[in-house]
């Protein structure tokens, strides 16, 4: 058996003391793990300190620059990205460290089932490039940050768990923010809310949700995931007028 | 002011103190301010100690008609008014009250709101009819035991007062959705203590209703955008409620 080429693990945090230890537990089987920190103001540091090889501070602009800073620390010949609340479980160690053992790709994507109301909606899952051989990736795009790799691509075929649900309360807090920043940037761009936005971007997202992808087959979860998803592409649309009108 | 009858002006606070001053300077006509805070965490007891009439008290919250009830109960005077910080008194009102106290012909008044919404007076979408109590006798009124909405029980004749208030509840849209998930949840745990079970009917009809509700049969099509806003958010609202209620029989948060 030749040597298998070395991973790095990178971890982008800010204030992640309830969830990163998990996290770095969940990766303890790679060579290096590099944290790459935007001045956490609770206890992350402290907590992941034992558990890793470099900490880089970074001021945070976008996801992007993070995660390419520390890339260009990574010593290990493949890197793995991954968020603080996101779990590598047993049977997807072993299938990445066998796939490393003879990788026929340059990248893999993995497959997140989306965590809601204690468990997971299988209706909402998504196959995300995470491991790529370091020659020549780079994330790219501000706010949806895009892993790009040299090569080939496949798909592992165990899951990662990823455990963005807290509450209700806050993943509609977390929707209504991020409907802010979207409506910035359409505002950038020029564009106005019309009657049209109004009444049909959240419909047609809420079909997207509910039937296109499977959701009406995760009960109650998968409708409110759903509802949530058009409620904020409506928010979108009310936040896009607002800026028009130099409201809050 | 001499012959003036008692007034006691009572309100309930968490973290107004932007607000306040001049909220309590529009109640100059009142004799005494009670307020009581449920422990804000910015200034509002210092900001409201600075005004000579008021007495502070503070309870923890736990539900609209409770706060009201308690703060009532600290007042000295049989006649309250009891007004939201992000209501307007104006001075027409104010003297209508001084007015209607020299002789009440009723022991609880009305007075009709102007709801502001995204900076503009919102004319219809349920809103027309938006009138509460704001003046009455405290022997014969308390508010009743719901948790959210609740609502002042007059026993006794009541009228309605001539000048309008304008209430500006907007500050933002972030704070009016809040204030929404906020009176949701709080129902949520209300339909529950009754032991009310989520439906589908709750979850697929529920919404829609409101929506069509507000938006057509009340008119809110004729507030424009703001009302196609104000359908959609109390929709949502109302679907977020049966998920709460769904959510406290799990025990999940």
């Amino acid at each position: 058996m030749h040597k298998a080429p070395t991973l790095t693990v990178i971890i982008p945090t800010f204030n992640e003391e309830g969830y990163i230890q998990d996290a770095l537990k969940s990766v303890a089987f790679a060579d290096e793990i590099i944290l790459i920190d935007s001045f956490s103001e609770d206890a992350t540091i402290s907590i992941a300190k034992p558990f890793v090889d470099n900490i880089i501070y970074r001021e945070f602009d976008n996801f992007s620059n993070q995660k390419n800073e520390a890339l260009k620390h990574a010593k290990g010949q493949w890197v793995l990205f991954l968020d603080a609340d996101e779990r590598v479980t047993q049977s997807l160690k072993k299938e990445i460290l066998q796939t490393l053992q003879n990788p026929t790709h340059s990248g893999y994507k993995i497959n997140f089932p989306h965590f809601y109301m204690n468990r997971f909606l299988y209706s909402h899952s998504d196959n995300v490039l995470r491991l790529v051989r370091k020659e020549g990736a780079y994330y790219q795009g501000e706010v949806h940050e895009k892993l790009i790799c040299k090569g080939s691509i496949g798909t592992l075929k165990n899951k990662m768990l990823h455990y963005t649900y807290k509450d209700l309360h806050s993943y509609i807090t977390k929707k209504e923010r991020y409907a802010w920043f979207q409506a910035k940037q359409l505002y950038a761009k020029g564009k106005r809310a019309t009657w049209l936005h109004f009444w049909l971007k959240p419909m047609f997202r809420f079909f997207k949700s509910y039937i296109i992808k499977g959701g009406y087959k995760d009960g109650i979860p998968g409708l409110t995931v759903a509802s949530v998803n058009a409620y904020g592409v409506f928010q979108r649309y009310v936040k896009l007028s607002l800026l028009h009108k130099s409201m809050k | 002011m001499k012959n003036q009858t008692k007034i006691s002006a009572v309100i309930i606070t968490l973290n107004e103190q932007k607000a306040l001053p001049a909220f309590l300077e529009s109640l100059w006509f009142a004799h005494e301010i009670i307020v009581l805070d449920s422990y804000s965490t910015d200034n509002t007891v210092v900001v409201a100690k600075e005004n000579k009439k008021v007495k502070v008290f503070e309870r923890t919250f736990d539900d609209f008609s409770s706060q009201k009830n308690a703060a009532i109960s600290k007042a000295s005077h049989d006649w309250i008014v009891f007004f939201d910080p992000d209501e307007k008194i104006t001075k027409q009102l104010s003297q209508e009250i001084i007015n209607t106290l020299k002789d009440p012909k009723a022991i609880a008044y009305y007075v009709k709101r102007e709801f502001y919404f995204m900076g503009k007076k919102i004319k219809f979408s349920g809103l027309q009819n938006d009138h509460v109590i704001r003046l009455f006798n405290k022997n014969y009124c308390s508010y009743n035991q719901n948790l959210v909405h609740e609502v002042m029980q007059a026993n006794g004749g009541t009228a309605t007062l001539k000048n309008k208030l304008p209430h500006y509840s907007y500050s933002s849209f972030d704070n009016y959705t809040a204030k929404m998930h906020h009176y949701s949840a709080l129902k949520a745990k209300m339909l529950y203590k009754k032991g009310v079970q989520p439906k589908l009917y709750h979850f697929f009809f529920r919404p829609w209703w409101r929506f069509a509700n507000q938006y057509f049969f009340k008119l809110g099509i004729l507030d424009g955008k703001r009302g196609f806003i104000l359908a959609y958010v109390s929709a949502f609202s109302v679907f977020k409620r049966y998920v709460n209620l769904w959510l406290l029989y799990r025990n999940i948060k």
